[in-house]
């Protein structure tokens, strides 16, 4: 299991002070959210995707998925060209039920390009299951899973074990909100069971942290060890403009 | 997901709140097989962990750090 930051923890950031972060914090990956300051998007040209692999350091950080906006933006052609030139799986979440034959048509232009597509469910064992079946019957390596795990989910402890096995191994990607900074508040909401879970399955995908909540920006700002942007005023070079009048 | 015969799962705590780490470690523990392992993933060196290991099941594992800092802490722990 490689713990992965979500840019959603710092979406001003560019890609190398994602990667600084990182490397800071002792994480393995990065998932980028699209529209975010990393600046990779799937309108980049071939060049640029290009010159974002170069960028990443040989033996640091690496990307491990892409979140895209929305299903439909997902499955386009030229989300399917950025996975194959990242070499990075495309995550979206699922959509409706209905849609689910779309799917396997956007499979294929994942498999012409030579990409992957991860369509994110729940914690809802039989989504997950149904889904299971359309990426089965999808090209292989063109569909697999993501599964998005909000510990605020009543229930996360009893239904992981079944989500887990209806995933089987199509599951490539796990994205928590919750941890880092905020990780010491989420007793009892199932995430120490869900991560033995994923051990004792044999996990060996990545696990993406970010916010549960804007509420937690600035918590998790200083976590990932960011200076300034606190607007106190105390880089001021010049004396204090302030007297207490103590000891006046 | 993978063959855990060729590589041990990785139980990464640095996500699990503090008071359900070691419960969280020992569940782990306790459920695998004889000659199974786990790599544990930790910020900290975590020697308290292994004392209570030689406490509760002396005898039965095997402990081998894998990385050890400054950042992040590896260590493969094996069931005898």
């Amino acid at each position: 299991m490689r713990l992965a930051l979500s840019t959603e923890a710092a979406p001003d950031l560019a890609l190398a002070d994602l990667v600084a972060a990182c490397v800071r914090r002792g994480l393995a990956a990065l998932e980028l959210v699209e529209g975010h300051a990393h600046g990779v998007s799937p309108t980049l040209p071939a060049e640029a995707l290009e010159r974002v692999r170069r960028r990443l350091p040989a033996d640091g950080p690496r990307i491990a998925a892409f979140r895209a906006g929305s299903i439909e933006r997902a499955t386009s052609p030229l989300a399917a060209a950025l996975s194959a030139a990242l070499a990075v799986p495309v995550v979206a979440p699922a959509g409706d039920e209905g849609d689910d034959d779309s799917l396997l048509e956007a499979a294929g232009r994942y498999a012409a390009a030579g990409g992957t597509l991860l369509v994110a469910h729940g914690t809802d064992a039989g989504r997950a299951e149904r889904l299971r079946r359309v990426v089965e019957a999808a090209p292989e390596g063109a569909l697999g899973l993501a599964w998005d795990v909000d510990p605020d989910d009543d229930g996360l402890a009893a239904a992981s074990a079944a989500v887990l096995e209806a995933a089987g191994p199509h599951l490539r990607h796990v994205r928590l909100r919750g941890g880092g900074p905020e990780a010491a508040g989420q007793e009892g909401r199932g995430i120490g069971p869900l991560m033995a879970r994923l051990t004792l399955a044999g996990y060996d995908g990545t696990l993406a942290l970010a916010p549960s909540t804007s509420r937690y920006r600035y918590a998790w700002s200083a976590w990932l060890g960011r200076r300034g942007g606190w607007g106190c005023g105390s880089k001021s070079a010049g004396p204090s403009p302030v007297r207490l009048g103590i000891n006046d | 997901m993978s063959d855990t015969t060729k590589k041990p799962a990785e139980l990464d705590v640095r996500v699990i709140p503090p008071r359900e780490k070691h419960p969280t470690i020992f569940q782990t523990f306790e459920a695998l097989k004889p000659g199974e392992s786990f790599i544990l993933v930790n910020d900290h060196d975590p020697r308290p962990l292994r004392y209570q290991f030689e406490f509760e099941h002396a005898g039965k594992f095997v402990w081998e750090y894998l990385e050890q800092g400054p950042t992040v802490w590896r260590v493969a722990i094996s069931k005898q």
